[in-house]
């Protein structure tokens, strides 16, 4: 829904907002009703069409945004490649994101770009990466960290990984531990703060690696109270939020500027829906004005110049963060 | 009644040692500071 309201009210750097035109799928009616609701200016022009499911087999559309929950995403991807349409996926879960990755040699035959991870985390976390990387002569860790779940979806996804397998890239290999290990405190980006994060099945590690094969160590950790701990292996007690509050994500590059060793670290605080809707519809302005590096399957981290896509998501009112501190690189 | 009687014993002595590292404590950890601000301007150019 944000990302459709993005979309259509375009941005100052120029993308036409007005000649957009969208379908939005989905297999509840009642969202559908309430898309209707919050896009009616843009569906009494025509710009804005629903479809419930079945969904009809015909896909017509220059780019599709796959934000669907869990356990769906792999069949929609599919279902978007057979209409060769480039893909925006902006899921975060490990297992589907892996299993989405299988998908890779099909989209590089067929020249169509497939964004992996375009949301909070992944997706901005990575292009933050990227645009630290850029200050180092080489870069040895990334560690990334994030707090706040989007919305119910991705609370579930989030209560799930802590209970699983996380899988860090540790010097030419995937180091397997449980999830809910490893406390380490963060320091997020204001209102945030310091939060203990821990070890989860995150797909971060494995799209940045894809990214960034020659840096040794890359890990992920998500924030979480020892109540998420506690009752991860167990079914979600308590319903989780309609719209999770403000989140964040820090991203901490390590590795060598000259002849010294340096840290530079990065972040973000927002809402993590607000942020994920604002980075999944730059990623489509890009894709439709021809931007994305990659005709293939990629993470957002390959697929953007970081620079210029921070810029445009800092137009859509997300703006990054670094810490300044001993030790920082600027 | 002497394996609960155990069990009690080793907890207490796991307790007792776990407040004596907390009391003794180790080397503090070193304060930092610094604080965050917007990645604008030449940042992002």
């Amino acid at each position: 829904m944000r990302v459709a309201r993005h979309l259509l009210s375009g941005t100052a750097s120029g993308f036409p907002g007005a000649e957009v035109h969208l379908v939005v799928r989905d297999i509840d009616p009642e969202r559908l009703t309430g898309a209707l609701g919050v896009l009616e200016a843009a569906a009494s022009e025509g710009r804005v069409e629903v479809e419930h499911a079945p969904f009809p087999e015909q896909l017509d559309a220059d780019v599709v945004v796959v934000a669907t929950p869990r356990g769906t995403q792999l069949a929609a991807v599919e279902s978007a490649l057979a209409a060769g349409s480039t893909v925006v996926l902006s899921g975060d879960g490990l297992a589907e994101t892996v299993a989405v990755t299988r998908l890779a040699d099909r989209a590089g035959e067929q020249g169509v770009s497939v964004v992996l991870g375009a949301g909070f985390a992944p997706g901005l976390s990575g292009v933050l990466a990227a645009h630290a990387r850029s200050w180092f002569d080489e870069v040895d860790e990334i560690h990334i960290a994030k707090a706040g779940a989007g919305g119910p979806a991705c609370a579930l996804v989030h209560h799930r990984a802590l209970s699983r397998l996380s899988y860090d890239w540790s010097e030419g290999g995937w180091r397997r531990r449980p999830g809910g290990s490893g406390r380490e405190l963060c320091w997020f980006p204001e209102p945030v703060g310091p939060m203990d994060c821990y070890r989860a099945a995150l797909p971060d590690p494995v799209l940045l690696h894809h990214a960034f094969p020659e840096v040794g160590r890359i890990t992920a950790r998500m924030a979480a109270t020892r109540r998420d701990r506690l009752t991860a292996p167990l079914p979600m007690l308590s319903p989780p939020p309609v719209e999770g509050g403000i989140g964040a994500i820090r991203v901490e590059v390590r590795g060598r500027r000259g002849v010294s060793q340096d840290v530079c670290v990065l972040g973000v605080a927002e809402r993590p829906a607000v942020a994920a809707a604002a980075v999944a519809a730059t990623t489509v302005e890009w894709a439709l004005a021809g931007r994305l590096r990659v005709r293939g399957m990629a993470s957002l981290a390959e697929m953007v110049e970081p620079t210029a896509f921070l810029a445009d998501v800092a137009d859509r009112g997300v703006v990054p963060e670094i810490f300044e501190g001993e030790h920082a690189v600027v | 009644m002497r394996m609960i009687r155990r069990a009690i014993a080793a907890l207490a002595a796991a307790a007792t040692m776990a407040a004596g590292l907390r009391l003794a404590g180790g080397e503090p950890v070193e304060r930092q500071s610094g604080g965050w601000r917007p990645l604008d301007g030449p940042d992002l150019t």
